[in-house]
């Protein structure tokens, strides 16, 4: 069931819009993510959301009451910022019982509360220390602390671990989703990292230049990318640019400036003329120009140009005579291959998205 | 780097010549007498001191105080709305507003005062747009007052008080208002409690960036205030070039010294105070 409700909400600020037409939905307990680059909009639309900015057109809706007119006080929000903004002059338990203490709960109530929030983060031996003398990912867990005590119905999450290193970031998205499992509570997440954003959320928004560009899973979004800013920006691809050249059904042959042909799948509509067929590098097999091709894949032929080991991936670039090289990934223990080397490389047209070239 | 050590000594060199050496002469003058003609007889009497304690100069030591922590706070209390607004104003208004709190500043401090004197002063502006709205005043009072003084102090000490203060707001970290009325706090709550505490320091710099001028200052008072608003710095200005007693001048001068040591020191007491409770 949806627990808050986005509803045509537009935000402009000095002319510039920010915001266009926003609509979505979050359903009670979910981790949902919004993903996009910078200036993309997604923290403005998390501030409309906490209340600390205001729509110029639209509604949010909470529980089905409308909630755009309150301000951030009377919503049943909390938020964490990005670089926690902790209350420097306060111990962590004091920044923990700030909400509280301004509900004017008993003095007792408030602090076994806050010390018990701060235990939930193992941080019950840090509450009389300044955030200064606390780590990265301790202050981070203050933060969220404050904000859960407060029992909001939605959690905003501003880029929380975009400050911690790669180590404490990974330890930090598994501590987060469990929490989130297990308090059952809705948290709305955004970052910029497409690969945080997959790990922990059930679903995600990626959102470009102030539009939603889709919403779904993280499968959904990574197996069937609705448009060309969605298949560009999340996960990895090789763009093949070539000209429409007759169509079967969905399937388009596309001619290659090399003059060699491929089949691709329409995933926008297609203007006569120029389009780009994207596939992923895993879905891409590389074999000696020796070896037989498999029936019904496109195949194209090509030199190695480059060899990237990456540990347990390796990512071989390969010339085909295309504006761009092909980027193909495999398995670091089936690479055997040479610099210079002749290959063929095949890929399956039902994995091979094509999209009309003035789409980007 | 060992080079760089050296740097301070021209700084340290003019420091111990002009400031530390008169300010010793100061202090041996006012252990000396007062001669028949007004010349220094050099000796050692801690006379000019206890001429001090009397209910007269006690009087405007603690006026002088008062004054000046008016000031101080005014100037703050002010200092902190132009501030704020000025840091959150958009960038293209900042060096704007920075300007207009600049510009003044850098015109005559004497000229400012004059200004502000011919305004009020009998058949100035103001005197004439009471009359003109038939507003009952007395021209001559209203030219000379105490509450002029307390106008022209602020007025020309304003500045001191905003520019660290601006400064001060400009490096503040303004999620941490968004993160308190996100957890519930109303403005003044924000204020009192987040605002304040966290700029304690660099306010409590600007108040005594305020506060230590205005307790010698003695321009202001002589020109908007008359007699009736005798201050510290004029009595050690009458002292030093009316009576031609340097001695007592000078010990009025210690004394008032002393006072911002002491200032300084329950300061300091507090502070650390503050910080012990706090850790």
């Amino acid at each position: 069931m949806a627990l808050l409700e986005i509803v045509d909400i537009d935000k402009a600020v000095e002319g510039q819009i920010i915001l266009n037409k926003i609509n979505l939905s979050v359903n009670e307990g979910e981790f949902f993510s919004l993903l996009g680059s910078s200036g993309c909009g997604k923290t403005t639309l998390l501030r409309l959301i906490a209340g600390l900015d205001k729509p110029s057109s639209g509604e949010i809706r909470l529980d089905n009451k409308r909630i755009d007119n309150l301000p951030p006080q009377h919503r049943p929000t909390k938020m964490v910022f990005q670089k926690y903004a902790l209350f420097p002059h306060m111990t962590a338990i004091d920044n923990v019982a700030f909400g509280l203490r301004l509900r004017k709960l008993p003095e007792a109530q408030v602090r076994e509360k806050s010390m018990n929030a701060l235990d939930m983060f193992g941080l019950k031996n840090f509450a009389g220390r300044k955030p200064e003398t606390l780590s990265g990912g301790q202050q981070q867990r203050v933060a969220v602390a404050r904000a859960l005590v407060n029992e909001p119905r939605v959690l905003l999450l501003d880029e929380p671990l975009s400050a911690l290193d790669q180590k404490m970031r990974e330890h930090m998205q598994t501590e987060l989703r469990a929490l989130q499992k297990r308090l059952g509570l809705t948290f709305i997440y955004v970052t910029h990292d497409q690969e945080e954003a997959m790990i922990l959320s059930d679903r995600i928004g990626v959102m470009n230049s102030g539009r939603l560009e889709q919403v779904a899973t993280p499968r959904d979004l990574y197996d069937d990318p609705k448009t060309f800013f969605v298949a560009s920006f999340v996960g990895q691809m090789t763009k093949l640019s070539g000209q429409l050249d007759g169509a079967q059904g969905e399937y388009f042959r596309v001619a290659l400036p090399n003059g060699e042909k491929i089949q691709a799948r329409k995933k926008s509509e297609l203007k006569a003329g120029g389009a780009i067929a994207f596939v992923r590098p895993e879905k891409i097999l590389v074999l000696p120009s020796s070896s037989p091709a498999p029936a019904d894949q496109n195949v194209l032929s090509g030199q190695i140009s480059q060899i990237h080991f990456r540990g347990d991936q390796t990512e071989l670039e390969i010339d085909c005579g295309l504006k761009q090289k092909v980027s193909a990934y495999m398995m670091s223990s089936d690479d055997n291959f040479k610099n210079g080397q002749n290959v063929k490389i095949c890929f399956c047209p039902t994995e091979t998205w094509l999209f009309d070239e003035g789409a980007t | 780097m060992k080079l760089a050590r050296w740097l301070a000594l021209p700084s340290l060199g003019w420091f111990l010549f002009f400031i530390l050496a008169p300010m010793m002469l100061i202090f041996a003058i006012s252990l000396a007498h007062r001669g028949v003609y007004g010349q220094i007889e050099w000796g050692f009497s801690l006379g000019n001191y206890t001429s001090l304690i009397s209910p007269v100069i006690l009087k405007i030591f603690f006026k002088t105080i008062c004054f000046a922590g008016g000031t101080a706070l005014a100037c703050v209390s002010l200092g902190v709305l132009a501030a704020w607004g000025m840091a959150a104003a958009p960038k293209v208004y900042r060096d704007l507003l920075l300007a207009l709190i600049v510009v003044p500043f850098l015109t005559n401090g004497l000229i400012r005062i004059l200004g502000l004197k011919t305004f009020v002063s009998v058949d100035g502006p103001l005197d004439m747009i009471l009359s003109w709205l038939h507003i009952p005043h007395d021209p001559f009072s209203l030219s000379t007052n105490i509450y002029l003084v307390g106008v022209g102090m602020v007025t020309s000490y304003l500045p001191f008080a905003v520019l660290p203060l601006y400064g001060a707001f400009e490096k503040f970290d303004f999620s941490l208002v968004e993160a308190a009325q996100d957890l519930g706090a109303r403005n003044r709550t924000v204020l009192f409690r987040i605002v304040l505490p966290v700029l304690w320091k660099p306010l409590v710099g600007a108040a005594f960036l305020v506060f230590i001028p205005c307790l010698g200052e003695y321009l202001i008072p002589d020109l908007l205030g008359g007699a009736k608003a005798l201050l510290l710095g004029n009595l050690i200005t009458e002292k030093f070039l009316k009576a031609r007693d340097w001695p007592v001048g000078s010990a009025l001068a210690i004394g008032l010294i002393f006072c911002l040591l002491v200032s300084w020191v329950i300061l300091s007491y507090l502070e650390r105070k503050r910080h012990e409770e706090e850790r």
